[in-house]
């Protein structure tokens, strides 16, 4: 699993061990390459983290869909805002105010004085820039769908007859002055401060980077408390050096932070032992206990805000009796296979919206808690499944194969219902997916882009969107309603709203909620204050070296 | 001599362009049947259709034979060609030159190619020479049941099992006790930018380990046979020294089969490092193919494999080449 790992493709890498528990004995010791001011000192000092692959894009940062850019990209730029994951605030970065009085014209105003690394200013207009380019068809850009509700977004895209764009900026984006921005949308929509807090889709461009991207790919110039002294050596390295002149709220305190890149997890774990790496983004499962007892309180598992569910497709019959979807998903043994298959390494589910976005609850689920009697009582009144036979879906290279069967054994067990299981390499998968070709419960996984129960909703079940299931009838239209009723209503009132079209999914089971995702951090002894946020990821610039 | 050359040199062409069909081939077919590898790149999202679209219209898949399968895409092979020809080899998925991935990954695997090469014919001669000498001695013995030993462990468990002990317990202990810096990282766990030809020491080793097992025995059987050539006999009753008869006598013609598979394994170890890159983070060709073939990265692996095919065809011309200097009843003309 050498690949780098998609945003959303929730890879568990697949276990095989190899002989790893015969390496015992090497202590993490400090690092050799720590800066030597002493006992405990918070800032200076450096350190080194392992990535578990290359990453994507440096620059343009509108291309950076997935966990290791975005991890690098977070310490090269502020943001225009962030959100504390403990207590759902906004914390500003490079704006001073985000505000909207309708939800659908909003006024950003931007610090004075801010400056990239190469000294060019950090104005309205850098960060228009950035977006039309992003938003621009021709850039292909991956995430430029995130201004799709920019007034004038859909005059930026090539027609599909072929041909140019009509236009090159975004009729919408208005620069007020040098530090103020307005964003008009085409409809009013609640939760747009929460979106623009996905940084790299919304960070500024410089005008020297917009001239040779190529060039700002290698060595990107951007604003944050962190730069690149140095070029990307490509699947080697990646030096951040402490920008001297930063005047952001982000903090800074090793002096030097050493991104190694590696394309084995396992590889990486190794190097972390011999103390080559001081620290690891992610632990492949399989190393999971051996490196619990090595670094004991050095370890952390955390909360990776990814969603995992069986999805349901509505083109096959047997699984348009909501009853059936009820029984199945009582059917699932969750805390168990949590415990036993997934190494702990997951949090059962029990709301479609993970636990550290607002508005998630702990017991909003109410088929999803095991209860075997009633998931057969339900399911013999309802008919049962025709032939006796389930398939169940999932990707083969991901490593899910384990629970798997472990729901498809629970399913047996408790249900009397034989189980075929049917996988496919990823992309075929999706390919199938998307022509309604899957004959039973299939895996998919959710990771958000910005901190908002609407992102749990509308693209798993919206329109257009990750419906791949083709959930639809009159439930389906109240849902849509309530998600267009929650878009628009004030940001205040919007939450209790998205649960309400919750409640609808949980009530119809278009998906079956399984677990939320958790992941796995290994540091050597001399970093401390070591903290993980699902969206921006290990906060680096905190990690303080002794 | 010079003409043998150009003439192998021209069979080059159909060979290449052969392989670049075929490779194109299996790529189209594989796209038609497996769907577009651009939404690979969403995870499990689906992408909106628009920036789907112009994604892959920006990678040139959108080409509409890709939607009928079977169909060859002559348009595309064409194009590609053509580029191939003004020295454009494309782009990946993140926008890398191809030219580029190739320069920066080749180097990594020439050094690792080289240390393999060295140590597999060095070692692997002088053992097949030292068991050859001794038939059924006690060397001889130990080294059939040693080569045995290392062709029968499958390289990912031998190179976990090097790596634990030489990166882990001898390259900690080097360092604990002050050894230079470039000794430790001869023995360190992975790949090291700051030393990239120490590092590559112990992969190096167990990249060759395997045809070294192979070098053995065939130089040894191939040894033994000639030893009891006629003309062997007459160097010995000519009173020349054991070690002239052995090493400029007998070795010399011993060891054509012994270059004949050197020479293969040279192409082979340029693609076949897959594993070992794997395992010690190597930044290489065979790291470079194998995430290639997992995101269907179509140009990089076109353009890849046929580097190789070119290597194991210059390699292969090599060789016969050497076949001439070796026994000088060879010639080519």
């Amino acid at each position: 699993m050498g690949r780098r790992t998609p945003r959303r493709l929730l890879v568990v890498v697949a276990t095989t061990a190899l002989l790893t528990a015969a390496c015992t004995g090497s202590d993490s010791g400090s690092s050799t390459d720590s800066g030597d001011d002493g006992s405990g000192a918070p800032s200076g000092g450096s350190f080194s983290i392992a990535l578990g692959s290359d990453p994507s894009f440096l620059a343009p940062t509108a291309q950076c869909y997935e966990s290791t850019c975005s991890q690098v990209l977070s310490m090269l730029y502020t943001g225009l805002l962030s959100i504390d994951p403990e207590t759902s605030e906004q914390v500003l970065g490079d704006a001073e105010s985000i505000e909207s009085s309708d939800s659908k014209v909003w006024t950003v105003k931007l610090k004075p004085d801010l400056k990239f690394h190469n000294g060019e200013p950090v104005d309205a207009e850098a960060y228009v820039r950035a977006w039309n380019y992003s938003a621009y068809g021709p850039n292909a850009t991956q995430t430029g769908f995130f201004f799709s509700p920019v007034e004038g977004y859909a005059d930026l895209q090539a027609p599909a007859s072929g041909g140019q764009p009509k236009a090159q900026e975004m009729s919408g984006l208005k620069v007020i002055d040098d530090q103020t921005i307005e964003i008009t949308l085409s409809e009013a929509f609640s939760q747009w401060s929460l979106v623009m807090s996905y940084t790299p889709a919304f960070a500024p461009l410089s005008k020297e980077c917009e001239q040779d991207i190529e060039a700002c790919n290698e060595q990107p110039i951007g604003t944050g408390p962190y730069m690149m002294a140095q070029p990307w050596q490509h699947n080697k390295l990646i030096t951040l050096t402490k920008w001297d002149d930063y005047t952001g709220p982000n903090s800074a305190n090793a002096d030097e932070i050493e991104v190694k890149l590696y394309s084995d997890p396992k590889t990486a774990f190794r190097d972390w032992q011999a103390d080559q790496v001081d620290m690891l983004d992610t632990v492949d499962p399989s190393q999971v206990p051996q490196a619990q007892q090595l670094a004991g309180e050095r370890f952390l598992s955390v909360d990776s805000g990814s969603f995992n569910y069986l999805g349901i497709p509505f083109y096959v019959e047997e699984l348009q009796d909501a009853d059936i979807r009820r029984a199945l998903s009582m059917a699932i043994d969750r805390q168990t296979i949590v415990d036993q298959v997934l190494n702990g390494l997951a949090t059962p589910a029990f709301d479609v919206v993970a636990p550290f976005v607002t508005g998630s609850r702990e017991d909003a689920c109410e088929y999803c808690s095991y209860d075997p009697e009633a998931a057969k009582t339900l399911y013999d009144e309802a008919g049962g499944i025709e032939d006796g036979v389930i398939e169940i879906w999932f990707n083969n290279d991901g490593g899910h194969e384990d629970w798997v069967q472990a729901v498809a054994e629970g399913w047996k067990n408790v249900l009397g219902v034989d189980y075929e299981l049917q996988s496919q390499p990823f992309t075929p998968y999706l390919k199938t997916l998307e022509e309604e070709g899957i004959g039973g419960p299939y895996r998919l996984g959710w990771i958000p882009d910005y901190p908002s129960a609407e992102n749990y909703l509308d693209p798993v079940y919206g329109e257009g969107s990750s419906n791949y299931g083709q959930w639809a009838g009159p439930e389906h239209e109240a849902f849509l309603d309530k998600i267009a009723e929650a878009d628009a209503a004030p940001t205040s009132e919007a939450v209790t709203i998205y649960q309400e079209a919750a409640d609808i999914v949980l009530e119809e089971l278009p998906v079956l909620p399984l677990w939320y995702g958790r992941t796995s951090i290994v540091y050597a002894e001399n970093l401390d204050n070591v903290t993980y946020d699902p969206l921006q990821q290990i906060k680096l610039g905190d990690i303080t070296v002794s | 001599m010079g003409r043998y050359v150009i003439r192998r040199l021209l069979q080059f062409i159909p060979v290449l362009l052969g392989t670049m069909f075929l490779l194109h081939y299996l790529q189209t077919l594989s796209i038609q049947i497996n769907g577009n590898p651009v939404t690979a790149l969403f995870g499990d999202r689906q992408p909106p259709p628009q920036t789907l679209a112009a994604i892959t219209r920006a990678f040139g898949l959108d080409d509409p034979c890709l939607q009928q399968t079977g169909n060859p895409c002559l348009g595309m092979f064409v194009d590609r060609m053509a580029g191939y020809a003004r020295g454009d080899f494309g782009i990946d998925f993140t926008r890398q030159p191809i030219t580029r991935l190739i320069g920066d990954a080749a180097p990594v695997t020439l050094r690792l190619t080289l240390i393999a090469v060295l140590f597999e014919s060095l070692v692997g001669i002088f053992a097949g020479v030292v068991a050859g000498i001794r038939k059924n001695g006690f060397m001889d013995n130990f080294i059939r049941i040693s080569t045995t030993l290392v062709i029968s462990v499958p390289v990912f468990v031998l190179g976990v099992l090097i790596q634990i002990g030489s990166g882990l317990y001898v390259g900690v202990w080097l360092r604990d006790n002050g050894a230079p810096e470039w000794l430790s990282a001869a023995f360190s766990v992975t790949y090291q930018v700051d030393h990239p030809w120490a590092s590559l020491f112990v992969p190096g080793v167990v990249l060759g380990a395997f045809s070294l097992g192979f070098i053995a025995r065939l130089t040894r059987t191939s040894l033994i046979e000639t030893l009891r050539a006629d003309y062997v006999r007459t160097a010995r009753a000519k009173g020349l020294s054991r070690s002239r008869v052995v090493g400029i006598h007998a070795l010399r013609n011993s060891l054509i089969p012994v270059v004949t598979y050197i020479g293969i394994d040279l192409g082979a170890l340029m693609g076949g490092a897959l594993v070992t890159e794997g395992i010690f983070n190597i930044p290489g060709i065979g790291g470079l193919v194998f995430n290639s073939v997992a995101a269907g990265e179509t140009p990089v692996i076109i353009a890849v494999v046929t580097l190789l095919t070119l290597v194991f065809l210059l390699a292969s011309l090599l060789v016969d080449m050497l076949y001439a200097v070796l026994d000088p009843r060879i010639r080519y003309e």
